[in-house]
């Protein structure tokens, strides 16, 4: 009842329609201090990924702060793929999403570039 | 208690049931949205490219978005590109630096560590190198800089060309680390500057705007690697501003963050520290900031109230105390888009004018941002805010969405009869007339740009407007 009365009065009724968004169920599903540790340090394999991860992603997939999906943090990414599929996030990180900005920060990343960039930092393979 | 948005609704909701409807009514009919406001690229025509900055503020459709992967690339399409050809960072700048209808030049393929030498403290990077990664490359070999902005997702050129600096009294603004760099010039001439090279070119290209070429490499001056003592705190902001002075003396960095309608500011110091580290803690400033949103679009109309539930919630004393690398502690992430005017007030004048400026911010119902207060050392770079003697920093934000005109009208005319000069990256409304009373060194400046462009290939209306002429 008191959650009904704030909403209405704070005219939030769109907060608080009993459904619960993308990003609150990514805010109760927390990376743990192991996958902290991992996002800070870990590296694509493939050298031409790594470079372009290492000077565009990393600066936010790796930092809990930036609010980005954490590299490694693969329910966070689940969550995302199932609600947007991956031509979504592709389309996402081409045109800039709410911190991101366009083209994640790599203007010469390939479409291809970008999906393995997202498989790696997901932890999921595009079918 | 931690100060959410969730507290923000229950600690007002008692007082909000008591007070007149119509009020609340006509604030909450409020439009705050900035007229125009579209947060999506622009659709380039056929064959050519879009870019907008981080903000959304500005925008073009450039014939051609180029990233070269060398020096020698850089050099081959600054020689044949369509003009006006401009230098992007990251596109952190609010201001027109960027946008170009011929060509936009992203250098960040140009990166990484070329060259250090630890005993020296001196290195190399690539000029398309984020500060982030430089910080990281250079901790690998010991080394780190002496400071750092904000945030640090911009390239070495974009952060140093804009005079970006950090906070300190005894600190100088990045680019004040630069002994030398390479530059690519309109002809597609490499150039190599330093004390000894091409001399008269030093003191200019340390903040150029992107106006003399494109900078491809620094030569940087460095610190040791060294470890911090972050403290954050909450305390009334008459309090700090008594012994700003004072604070400014005794901290290594010390920076300011008011809370708009509340009377308490954040205060955060960052001193020298030896011995193990704690590691940082998680930032709650994203927040508190959605929380401080709340608290405008809800008790907005009126002051009393909205201070009433800001305190009532807002958490006093030490917030964070954490220590950790210096690269770690600095700069944070603003996931918040927004837009900012800074101003670089002599430091005489700081105090007297901050004080003008937050009693205007009180009247100002819509501002929910923090409004940032930092301290600069002076260097000599002849564009640099900071020529001639150490500067007090004054940020005004608005949600990137929403209107910052107010700050041109109101707040920018108080900024300037204090002596300020504007951040170059940030909103600010002079044109060449007015900055070349601001810095000795303009027309010195315009007749190197001159010189090495003569056909202005780097101007765009926006350059020609704040250097003055094509």
């Amino acid at each position: 009842m008191q959650k009904t009365i704030l909403c209405m009065m704070a005219g939030l009724l769109g907060a608080c329609d009993g459904s619960q968004s993308d990003d609150e169920r990514i805010a109760l599903l927390p990376p743990t201090p192991a996958q902290i540790s991992f996002a800070e340090e870990a590296m694509p394999a493939n050298e031409n990924l790594a470079e372009k991860y290492d000077r565009s992603c990393r600066s936010c997939h790796s930092l809990v702060d930036a609010a980005a999906p954490l590299t490694g943090h693969n329910v966070a990414w689940k969550i995302r793929l199932d609600a947007r599929d991956w031509d979504g996030l592709l389309a996402s990180t081409r045109n800039g999403f709410n911190a991101m900005p366009i083209n994640g920060y790599c203007n010469d990343c390939s479409d291809d570039d970008l999906i393995g960039l997202i498989e790696f930092m997901s932890g999921e393979t595009k079918p | 208690m931690k100060f959410s948005r969730r507290n923000v609704l229950l600690g007002g909701a008692a007082s909000l049931v008591a007070v007149p409807v119509v009020s609340q009514a006509l604030w909450s009919a409020k439009d705050f949205e900035r007229p125009g406001f579209d947060a999506k690229l622009p659709t380039p025509p056929a064959g050519e490219s879009a870019w907008m900055n981080w903000s959304g503020a500005q925008k073009a459709t450039p014939q051609q978005f180029s990233v070269p992967k060398n020096v020698d690339a850089v050099a081959k399409l600054v020689s044949t590109a369509p003009a006006p050809i401009r230098p992007v960072g990251t596109g952190h700048s609010f201001t027109s630096l960027v946008p170009s209808e011929g060509t936009i030049v992203d250098i960040s393929r140009v990166s990484g560590l070329l060259a250090h030498d630890t005993q020296a403290q001196t290195a190399s990077l690539g000029a398309g190198t984020r500060l982030n990664q430089a910080a990281r490359l250079l901790e690998g070999v010991g080394l780190g800089f002496a400071n750092m902005p904000d945030i640090d997702v911009q390239t070495l050129a974009g952060a140093f060309s804009t005079a970006t600096h950090g906070t300190g009294l005894h600190l100088s603004a990045m680019h004040d680390y630069i002994q030398g760099f390479q530059l690519v010039t309109a002809n597609g001439d490499i150039k190599e500057v330093s004390a000894t090279s091409n001399a008269h070119l030093l003191q200019a290209g340390k903040v150029s705007l992107g106006a003399l070429g494109v900078i491809t490499r620094y030569d940087l001056k460095l610190d040791k690697l060294f470890n911090l003592h972050r403290r954050v705190w909450t305390e009334q902001m008459d309090s700090v501003m008594d012994q700003f002075e004072e604070r400014i003396n005794k901290h290594r960095n010390f920076e300011v963050l008011y809370i708009p309608g509340t009377g308490v500011a954040a205060a955060l110091s960052h001193d020298i520290h030896e011995g193990e580290v704690t590691g940082r803690v998680a930032s709650e400033d994203e927040d508190i900031v959605e929380a401080l949103q709340q608290l405008r679009d809800i008790f907005g109309w009126w002051p009393w109230l909205r201070k009433q539930v800001a305190l009532s919630q807002l958490p006093l004393g030490v917030l964070e105390d954490a220590s950790d690398s210096a690269r770690k502690l600095l700069s944070t992430s603003r996931v918040t888009k927004f837009n900012e005017m800074e101003y670089h007030i002599p430091l005489e004048n700081g105090m007297k004018v901050l004080r003008e400026i937050l009693l205007m911010v009180e009247r100002k119902s819509e501002i929910f941002f923090p409004v940032e207060v930092r301290v600069t050392d002076q260097d000599d770079a002849w564009l640099s805010p900071f020529n001639g003697g150490p500067r007090m920093s004054i940020a005004l934000h608005a949600k990137a969405n929403e209107r910052y005109d107010y700050l041109f009208k109101e707040f920018e005319p108080v900024l300037r009869r204090a002596g300020g000069r504007p951040h170059w990256g940030k909103h600010h409304s002079l044109s060449a007339a007015e900055l070349t009373t601001l810095y000795p060194d303009f027309v010195n400046f315009n007749e190197v740009r001159r010189e090495l462009d003569p056909e202005g290939k780097f101007m765009s209306p926006y350059m020609a407007k704040i250097l003055g002429d094509a």
